[in-house]
């Protein structure tokens, strides 16, 4: 029966539970959600911002020392400026290379971290702009991102231009190559919780830098999204992404600090687990609590229309015993229990009562039935002549016999 | 209606209650630990730095020695023969999730024992695994073997020699022609001192016995003595510092920590770092991340100077070499 008071009853009684406690549930957990999500993208975002800052800050201070080896270079003789090229401090771990370049773009001297350099393999950067750029407008600048093809490991190019202070035109270019494994060490001081990350992507889209080398020497590609926020992030999976440029000269590249969701938003996501378990224990608790409720409210309006039932057809079938364990109860339903009780005992006396006035009428009818069935009798012609007859023969000698008479 | 009837009020919420509770417990019921088990495959014990390398940086990683990873390290093989065995051994059993093999020798018969299986395979102390056919491409080595290589810093530590000793004319190479990662060293040294002007006197040692003929039988015009990346020559290094330090002859050696037991100068990788970055490997290999999808990458390269024996073989390294020198042995 869907429309039982039972099942209306149950549902009332699950709705108003469950209702309000669901209420307040979406309401807190929703809003734990976004205060989680904003704060997520805000600590995202500064972490961002702090690598970009370290890592403008590192490449600042290459970008010096060059500056500061090239003020000094022009006077000294050849093989001092050897050392004082070996002396910098950033080489050979971070500068790979080192060459110098006279005002037409020829190598004067080339020092690497890995290979041999000989005079005969000094070649002319005339026309790269590693040269022309600081020689025609005399200032610094940064190559884009370049890949060793064996290793896959990237390097970049910084060039600054070296003035003649006499003439004031640059008469040389000092270059040097730059290993990003300073700037991966760089990232992987940085403290990360877990599932956050923190890499850096070049203009192409690359991955230049990050916390787990495999992932830059694999050639990994990453477009940045234009808006922080939740979206996929670099291991394909949903993430708390904020970005930040970093400039160096024409060269522009995002440092990006990323989040795994299920980590960023893990107390808006306990809210909402704890808040579901909570509403499913509640629902089952209050289903059984309705069950057992509308139960106990039903079962005696049940006995009591059965027993109506019972007294409506037969009298004598209402047991107002049955009704013993309903009268018990101190509520409504035990009064009404208690007033059908007496109401049934009543009509059931009443009924007897009346049942024996009916018999007693009965009797008192056949009796006068009776007398009036011998009257007719007594008052024919017929039973008048058999009286009269019957009085003459009472008359007569007690000898004589009724054929002579 | 038939639970009502066969059912009591107060069971119904019992069992309620206990479902839920179960439902809970069972969501915040810690997961079973694997516990990991490594096997190891070293040739020579002069590579046993590069696995407590390996060792604390899987410790640095979260990796409890005994509670999270077990090693199954018998020691150096000793020689090249052995190192099948180990290899197949460690392919046969199903308990091994990861292979280390310390070495090209090693990783040579790694790789012979687990072609065609899926045991997964981390390398270290490895000149060139492209060269030697562990993997196609360092950025990609597709197959189930990863790891570290120490690359091409040979002819770079014979500059550093010609460098440290201007004068050097002639330089002594004691070498194992089967050790496969001597055998590409010498090719690089052959390159760098061609183009510095250099000679190399080369001698072949195969044993124990033909490496102490080669010790005790140092040319007299030599200026220098060079070891390549070479176990069984490795293996002998305190009598050669011994012959050298005699014959007051500067030795270049291919790591850092054989400076520290008296060689000169070396330019060349660091055992414990190269261990620390093959475990960051392993950890990778270990999470589940194909072992060819991990680039091979390099190891960083040291320039060690000992001032000691510099002293004792009458060499004065000038300041402006030493200033270079990450590693100075006072």
């Amino acid at each position: 029966m869907r429309n039982s008071i039972r099942s209306q009853l149950t549902i009332a009684f699950i709705g108003v539970a469950i209702g309000p406690l669901l209420l307040v549930g979406l309401v807190l957990a929703w809003q734990s959600f976004n205060v989680q999500q904003q704060q997520a993208r805000e600590l995202e975002s500064a972490v961002a911002q702090r690598v970009s800052t370290r890592v403008d800050a590192f490449m600042q201070r290459l970008e010096g020392e060059l500056l500061v080896a090239s003020k000094d270079l022009r006077y000294l003789e050849p093989d001092q400026r050897v050392y004082t090229l070996s002396s910098l401090p950033s080489y050979p771990q971070v500068f790979q290379e080192l060459t110098l370049l006279d005002g037409d773009g020829n190598e004067q001297i080339r020092l690497s971290r890995l290979s041999v350099v000989t005079n005969a393999k000094q070649t002319s950067h005339s026309q790269s702009p590693e040269f022309t750029t600081p020689k025609n407008d005399n200032k610094t600048y940064y190559g884009p991102v370049q890949f060793d093809e064996e290793t896959g490991e990237p390097s970049l190019t910084i060039s600054v231009p070296m003035f003649n202070k006499r003439t004031g035109q640059v008469d040389g270019v000092l270059v040097g190559n730059v290993r990003f494994k300073e700037i991966w060490d760089l990232i992987a001081s940085i403290h990360v919780t877990s599932g956050e990350s923190v890499y850096i992507v070049d203009a192409n889209g690359r991955v230049i830098a990050h916390l787990n080398p495999s992932v830059v020497l694999r050639g990994t590609h990453f477009d940045v999204p234009a808006q922080d926020g939740i979206t996929t992030g670099l291991t394909k999976t949903n993430v708390v992404l904020a970005s930040s440029t970093l400039h160096l000269n024409a060269q522009t590249f995002k440092v990006v600090a990323e989040k795994s969701v299920s980590e960023a938003l893990a107390l808006a996501i306990q809210t909402v687990i704890i808040t579901a378990v909570l509403l499913l224990a509640a629902i089952a608790l209050a289903s059984v609590q309705g069950f057992v409720a509308a139960r106990q409210l039903v079962r005696p309006i049940q006995s009591l229309a059965s027993t109506a039932q019972a007294l409506t057809f037969k009298t004598e079938a209402f047991d107002p015993a049955l009704l013993t364990d309903i009268i018990k109860r101190d509520d409504e339903l035990g009064q009404l229990a208690k007033v059908f009780q007496n109401m049934g005992v009543e009509v059931q006396t009443r009924e007897q009562n009346l049942k024996q006035q009916v018999q007693e009428l009965r009797i008192e009818i056949d009796d006068a039935k009776k007398k009036q069935q011998v009257a007719e009798i007594t008052e024919t012609d017929y039973f008048r002549e058999l009286q009269d007859k019957a009085r003459k023969l009472r008359k007569q000698p007690k000898n004589e016999s009724p054929e002579k008479a | 209606m038939t639970l009502a009837k066969s059912t009591r009020p107060h069971q119904l919420i019992v069992v309620t209650l206990l479902l839920v509770s179960s439902l809970l417990l069972s969501a915040c019921a810690p997961a079973q630990t694997h516990i990991i088990t490594i096997g190891v495959v070293n040739l020579a014990p002069v590579l046993n730095p590069v696995f407590d390398g390996f060792k604390a940086g899987m410790t640095d990683l979260g990796y409890v020695e005994g509670k999270d990873v077990v090693y199954v390290y018998g020691g150096p093989a000793g020689t090249i023969d052995k190192l099948a065995p180990i290899a197949q051994d460690f392919t046969n059993r199903k308990d091994i999730d990861l292979i280390l093999s310390l070495s090209t020798p090693s990783t040579q018969a790694v790789q012979a024992a687990t072609a065609n299986t899926d045991k997964r395979v981390v390398f270290a102390a490895v000149l060139d695994p492209v060269a030697v056919k562990f993997v196609p491409k360092l950025s990609h080595p597709g197959g189930n073997m990863t790891g570290i290589r120490h690359g091409s810093s040979e002819s770079k530590r014979l500059e550093w020699l010609t460098r440290v000793v201007p004068n050097i004319k002639r330089i002594y190479i004691p070498y194992n022609p089967d050790d496969a990662s001597a055998v590409l060293a010498l090719g690089l040294v052959r390159d760098a001192a061609s183009t510095l002007g250099i000679e190399l006197s080369l001698r072949e040692s195969r044993n124990t016995n033909e490496i102490t003929a080669a010790i005790n039988n140092i040319p007299d015009d030599v200026d220098a003595i060079l070891i390549l990346p070479d176990n069984l020559v490795a293996s002998r290094l305190d009598d050669l510092v011994a012959a050298a330090i005699a014959r007051k002859l500067p030795l270049a050696v291919p790591n850092g920590p054989q400076v520290e037991q008296g060689a000169l100068v070396s330019y060349g990788f660091n055992f414990v770092s190269l261990g620390r970055q093959a475990a960051r490997l392993a950890d990778q290999v270990l999470k589940g991340v194909s072992p060819a999808d991990i680039p091979v990458e390099t190891t960083e390269y040291f320039l060690s100077i000992n001032l000691k024996t510099a002293k004792i073989i009458g060499l004065d390294i000038p300041d402006k070499i030493l200033q270079q020198a990450d590693i100075v042995i006072r």
